[in-house]
């Protein structure tokens, strides 16, 4: 049974990851009033660019270690243009905000799949970021699999949970974003560009999102594939409200569903299930869905204006 | 004069009946994925590329990525244009059943399934327990852990077929070992098949297997690992991964595409199912040219396995096996 537990725990970690750095990204977004439902076209953007340089420069063979985090950045960096794309929409010419979202979806992952398929084409992988073993602490019984013989970027994902509750709670410019989603009006009275915080949140947000498609394309699958994203973006932005906008709540629901699934392919993997597996299949969806019936009946309000367009010459 | 003129009509007509029938048969074939997939897509399309270099003259025209959803409106379209509709993939069935009696003069294909859909639509169903039960040979006699792991993908049609095959090979070949296996639900899914993978390799796998294009990702994790070996279903992964690939099987269309033409030119217009197996040369088997890899004797008892599937058709009765 231990092994079993293990086995569970060591398997969905990593699988936490990307939904971790696209949830805390969304979380910045929606903090500050926008709702992103895009995050999956930026994801498929951002597993595309992640893997294009490292394949450009060594096919798929190995590559220096800063080809890779050149891939990563530059997925960052194209994310990022796209939360402003998507800025321009939603914030300067103030168009609904979910649909905005669904079209920025479909042209991500549409766009991601045409440059893929013109310019590499082909299931084409890259050798990608391995995990790496830390001396010492990896050989550790039991938590030394787990926690300590893990990709490079399940430690940047978790660290980021801190750093995005300091940056949100902490630093002035998260104070600007939550008043910018909490209650606009007041902050454009207190001197607060609204527009332009916005616009910074949704490039912050995007870079993440797209980080987070670079890590299941450059660290994960090492692989591109129209399909590789596969719906996280849209369980990223579940995540979110699960979380209660909180960093420390959204890691609670990307280790839920990432244990839930590993869960469910152990119980395949050692045959404990009497039920059929299309049921355990299922299971990590109907866990989220059951969860956010539960939280959404929390005192715990989002951001007040989330969703709602703000025009500083409107009165409302 | 009459007679003269009569004559010279017969002889055009004749000559222009002569050219219709030397004209290419034209084939449109629906894809759910890319044809260089490396995997199911890209097998059909190199078939038919091996049927028109084989001297059929086939005018081709693939149609990809093409939604389940999409379908019924894509085939409506080509059924204007083309005398042969091929929809490859088990996903395009309900609609080609649907659409194919609206146009009785066009020829339909649909696979993979063994049902019969209609008087003029062909259906093909890949007899994948062969492959399967070779590979399954080959796993039992290389699993050192006796443990071997199955990354699947959806508990139906050839897919069922295979792991179903694999088993009987493995428990011939090695009645010690044990086999895990999980499903992702998905064909495509190549990040479910990873994390499969993974969580194979963590429970101890030392030899891992996978139908379905979405393999691949799971074949990368083996990759990564050391000792741990794959068993491939294409031979693209032979060719990508030839550190731990030991031998691959392959799905050849060509058997498909040259058994429908052949069919359509005996006069008969569908309600036929084309299986495609080791007899009809429908798979092909290729083995790591490392001998380190593969040693002589798993080969020798894999080749043995498949000379008897070339010999005899359907001789694996897969249903008998209960899977855990």
């Amino acid at each position: 049974m231990l092994d079993f537990i293990v086995l569970f725990l060591t398997v969905g970690i990593p699988l936490s990851s990307a939904l971790l750095l696209a949830s805390l990204g969304e979380t910045v977004n929606q903090r500050s009033g926008v709702f992103n439902l895009g995050c999956e076209g930026v994801m498929c953007m951002g597993a595309f660019v992640g893997m294009f340089i490292p394949f450009m420069v060594g096919g798929s063979g190995p590559v220096a270690w800063y080809v890779n985090v050149a891939g990563l950045l530059a997925a960052a960096v194209v994310g990022a243009l796209f939360g402003l794309l998507f800025g321009v929409v939603v914030i300067k010419f103030g168009a609904p905000q979910g649909i905005a979202g669904i079209g920025l979806q479909l042209f991500g992952t549409g766009l991601a799949g045409s440059l893929y398929r013109h310019f590499i084409g082909g299931a084409q992988g890259v050798a990608g970021i391995n995990s790496i073993r830390i001396p010492i602490l990896s050989d550790l019984p039991i938590v030394g699999k787990m926690l300590f013989s893990c990709n490079p970027m399940v430690y940047v994902a978790f660290l980021m949970v801190p750093v995005v509750h300091y940056i949100l709670f902490k630093t002035p410019w998260g104070l600007r974003v939550r008043a910018c989603g909490t209650f606009p009006r007041a902050a454009d009275s207190m001197g607060i560009d609204v527009s332009k915080t916005r616009y910074q949140a949704l490039a912050f947000g995007s870079a993440m999102a797209a980080l987070a498609g670079a890590y299941l394309s450059v660290c994960y699958a090492k692989i591109f594939t129209d399909t590789l994203v596969g719906g996280r973006g849209f369980i990223a932005v579940a995540l979110v409200y699960f979380g209660r906008w909180s960093p420390v709540g959204v890691l609670g629901g990307a280790m839920l569903f990432s244990l839930a699934q590993a869960l469910q392919l152990a119980v395949q993997a050692y045959g404990f299930s009497a039920f059929p597996y299309e049921f355990l299949v299922m299971l990590p969806y109907v866990l989220v869905v059951v969860v956010l019936v539960f939280v959404g009946k929390s005192k715990h309000v989002g951001p007040a204006m989330l969703g709602k367009p703000f025009n500083r010459e409107m009165r409302t | 004069m009459k007679k003269f003129i009569a004559l010279l009509i017969c002889a055009l007509m004749l000559v222009i009946a002569c050219t219709a029938v030397a004209e290419a048969t034209s084939i449109a074939i629906v894809y759910p994925d890319t044809v260089d997939d490396k995997g199911w897509c890209q097998s059909m399309h190199m078939g038919v590329e091996k049927a028109i270099s084989m001297g059929y003259d086939i005018e081709y025209t693939p149609v990809e990525s093409v939604a389940t959803a999409d379908a019924p409106n894509t085939l409506d379209q080509l059924a204007e244009n083309y005398d042969i509709i091929l929809c490859h993939g088990a996903m395009f069935n309900t609609a080609c059943q649907e659409i194919a009696p609206e146009y009785p003069d066009q020829i339909w294909a649909a696979g993979t399934t063994d049902q019969l859909f209609g008087e003029n639509v062909f259906t093909y169903m890949p007899m994948s327990e062969e492959p399967g039960y070779i590979n399954g040979i080959i796993a039992g006699m290389m699993t050192k852990a006796n443990k071997v792991g199955i990354v699947g993908s959806t508990d139906g049609a050839d897919s069922a077929r295979y792991v179903r095959g694999f088993v009987m090979g493995l428990n011939e070949s090695n009645p010690d070992a044990e086999y895990m296996l999980s499903w992702t639900g998905s064909f495509s899914d190549t990040v479910g098949a990873g994390d499969i993978g993974n969580t194979f390799i963590q429970a101890g796998c030392d030899v891992l297997v996978g139908p379905a294009q979405q393999a691949v990702g799971a074949l990368r994790n083996v990759a990564a690992t050391e000792g741990v070996l794959w068993v491939g279903q294409t031979t693209a992964q032979l060719i990508d991964f030839p550190e731990v690939t030991v031998a691959a099987a392959d799905y050849d269309y060509s058997a498909v595409i040259v058994g429908l033409i052949d069919r359509i030119a005996e006069g008969k217009t569908g309600n036929e199912c084309i299986p495609l197996n080791y007899n009809n040369n429908g798979f092909v088997y290729t083995f790591s040219e490392n001998a380190e890899l593969l040693p002589e004797d798993v080969k020798n008892a894999a080749q043995a396995a498949w000379d008897k599937l070339v010999a005899t058709a359907n001789t694996l009765d897969y249903k008998t096996i209960e899977l855990k």
